[in-house]
């Protein structure tokens, strides 16, 4: 986009120019119009003073001119004059033969003519001799004319041309010294370093920037809280990764050195579930990459069974309850919902992971499915130890844990679990169980298009 | 039992040889998709282990190019790409079964010996889990080598969950394989039937569990290997 400046200037000096240039014409016209007349007037009294030269013989008109009346009728400094009578039918009576007859007239007129390649003013005049109606023109060339043009055009140019140069000057240092904040604010911002996203000054700034100045100032905010939360994720994540690697990597060195065969076996067992902890971490972060609302997910939309979701996840979770003593079940009514078919995979199977992970041998996990008025949800309760209610808006955040939690787990599965319910329009709910007793999650989805038409 | 893997990171493919090898198959490992053509178009195997992340050739599209070649082998896909998208379009190319890397070898090893079994059933009718074996022509059951007679509705019973190892069969594709012997069938009629069956099976090292909610699992008893 064009600079502030240049549309500054040019909207600012487009006008003025044209507004000088019309006021040039009207000035000149003004001047003009009253010299013009006067010439006009004299031309008529050339005329006038013909007509006493016209007389009656034999029933015609006749023009006698002496030759000293005829130079004087002539005279002028500059113009050269021309003149002709004619009777009513357009003859002519008598004076110059190269100029044409203009009539008929009723009242005195006034015209522009060209004569033999030459521009001319004439003056044509109605004069009644006796009973006859006659007609006296008299031109003369416009050199006096010119002359005077020439002489207004040069006075006026002269003093516009100035103001046309002294509002250029004014307006180009008004456009510089008006925008000198804007400019200041440029190389304050051009001095920031990239990583700088403290607020912007508010002071010294003119209020039309204010808006544009909160504005910035908000984005800076949001911009710097996503990367520190950013910072914070990457080095938790770190952290994560690199813990069960340094349980792997002194269990592997210790194991090297081990004579011992049952030792050497407990050593690898314990690398078998560092191993297991990095594998889960690094399946969750990537969930949670592609959870990203700005993962492009929108294209992958499909209309998707809930039921159909809750068998394959029993399918792929029976056998780690069967192993931890714990009983899954299942109550699954009809539902469909719009969303990803596996993202709600990863939804569910995230949900279930964290009750089989936190409940004790013989407890009950149970996954429902099916609409509550017209939502369709999933839920997941058991009748483990439960969360305090305190804790329960805190289970959402990435890396969190229970205190006092043993469990091998990482802390994302519910992280993901939001993600996945935000990016379906989802919300998810914590609650007691049952019996006042264990947990309940309770993903809730928005009434379909279909029924909601 | 004799497999293919097709698998190009060595590390990944020592580790399949030995455990599976361990397990009881004979395993042929191929690093390039052009020599797994050549191994599969002309000698038989039982099943084969594709890893999807391949040079050369994308092992989805090997997996088509083989299938339109009219080669049968049951497929098992490998691959790190855990999108459910690149499975079920692996599914859809041809392939039977997937499994995700990281992956634990008790579990590629029960896939495979599933993955075979069905293969096994289809050809042959034959399907034979544990000690029982029915087949599935004539609907004849056999305990190791001796008839094994069991009342007609059980029998069916039985026969639905045998065909659908590893997985669970749901309650109500039960009652629909016994609509045929019985109208009225009631969801606790199915329950009989299989607290007979689990007395009768028992003994052989055989277990129903339920699935609370969806239906019933036959299992063998811990510590068998699927692939035996």
């Amino acid at each position: 986009m064009e600079g502030l400046r240049h549309r500054l200037l040019r909207w600012l000096l487009l006008p003025l120019v044209a507004l000088t240039a019309g006021s040039l014409v009207v000035d000149y016209d003004v001047a003009m119009r009253p010299a013009n007349d006067a010439y006009d007037e004299a031309l008529s009294n050339t005329a006038l003073a013909l007509s006493f030269y016209l007389q009656r013989e034999n029933g015609q008109a006749v023009l006698k001119l002496t030759e000293r009346a005829d130079a004087m009728l002539r005279a002028d400094r500059l113009d050269r004059i021309a003149f002709a009578v004619f009777d009513a039918a357009g003859r002519r009576i008598g004076g110059d033969s190269d100029l044409p007859y203009f009539g008929p007239a009723d009242r005195n007129r006034f015209d522009d003519i060209t004569l033999a390649g030459q521009p001319m003013r004439v003056a044509v005049l109605p004069h009644r001799l006796g009973d006859e109606a006659l007609l006296i023109e008299v031109a003369e060339t416009t050199h006096k004319r010119d002359e005077l043009s020439r002489r207004v055009t040069a006075a006026l140019a002269g003093p516009n041309l100035a103001l046309i140069l002294i509002t250029l000057v004014l307006v180009g240092w008004g456009i510089e010294v008006g925008l000198k904040p804007l400019e200041r604010l440029r190389q304050h911002v051009a001095a920031r370093s990239a990583k700088d996203l403290t607020p912007l000054p508010h002071e010294s700034v003119p209020e039309e920037l204010q808006p544009l100045i909160e504005a910035l100032n908000r984005q800076f905010a949001l911009l710097a809280e996503a990367l520190s939360s950013q910072e914070r994720f990457l080095a938790d994540a770190a952290h994560q990764l690199k813990t069960p690697l340094a349980a792997l990597q002194s269990q592997l060195e210790l194991a090297i050195g081990d004579a011992d065969p049952a030792s050497r076996q407990h050593r690898l067992f314990e690398m078998q579930e560092a191993l297991h902890r990095v594998t889960h971490l690094a399946h969750q972060l990537l969930a949670l990459a592609r959870a990203e609302p700005s993962a492009g997910l929108q294209a992958q939309r499909q209309a998707v069974h809930l039921p159909a979701v809750a068998e394959r996840m029993a399918q792929s979770h029976l056998d780690r309850a069967i192993d931890r003593g714990i009983d899954l079940g299942f109550e699954l009514e009809e539902a469909t919902v719009e969303g990803v078919p596996w993202l709600l995979n990863e939804l569910l199977a995230n949900l279930v992971d964290n009750a089989l992970a936190y409940v004790p041998t013989g407890s009950h996990v149970t996954v429902r499915c099916g609409r509550r008025g017209q939502r369709p949800f999933l839920e997941v309760e058991d009748d483990g130890p439960g969360i305090p209610s305190t804790e329960r808006n805190r289970v959402f955040e990435r890396f969190y844990r229970m205190p006092e939690s043993a469990t091998g787990g990482c802390g994302l599965g519910l992280a993901i679990v939001r993600d996945i319910a935000a990016g379906h329009g989802a919300t998810v709910e914590v609650r007691e169980g049952g019996d006042g007793q264990g947990v309940r999650f309770t993903v809730s989805f928005p009434v379909p298009a279909a029924t909601a038409a | 039992m004799r497999l293919l893997v097709l698998e190009d990171d060595p590390q990944v493919a020592r580790g399949l040889q030995e455990g599976l090898t361990r397990a009881g198959f004979m395993v042929d490992h191929v690093v390039l998709p052009s020599a797994a053509d050549q191994a599969l178009t002309r000698e038989a195997f039982d099943a084969a282990i594709i890893d999807l992340g391949l040079p050369q050739e994308d092992g989805l599209s090997f997996i088509r190019r083989m299938r339109a070649q009219g080669v049968k082998v049951p497929m098992l896909i490998l691959t790190a790409r855990d999108t459910l998208d690149d499975c079920v379009t692996g599914l859809e190319l041809g392939a039977d079964d997937y499994l995700t890397k990281p992956f634990r070898l008790p579990e590629l090893v029960a896939r495979i010996g599933a993955l075979i079994r069905r293969n096994h059933a289809h050809a042959t009718s034959l399907l034979k889990i544990g000690r029982l074996q029915v087949n599935l022509a004539t609907h004849e059951l056999r305990l190791d080598d001796d008839q094994f007679d069991l009342p007609p509705r059980e029998r069916v019973v039985l026969e639905c969950l045998m065909m659908a190892v590893p997985d669970v069969v749901r309650k109500d594709r039960l009652i629909q394989a016994l609509v045929g012997w019985q109208a009225d069938l009631t969801p606790n009629a199915i329950e009989v039937y299989i607290s007979r069956l689990r007395q009768k099976l028992d003994p052989l090292g055989l277990g129903i569990r339920t699935v609370r909610g969806i239906g019933y699992r036959l299992e063998e008893a811990r510590g068998t290997t699927p692939a035996g």
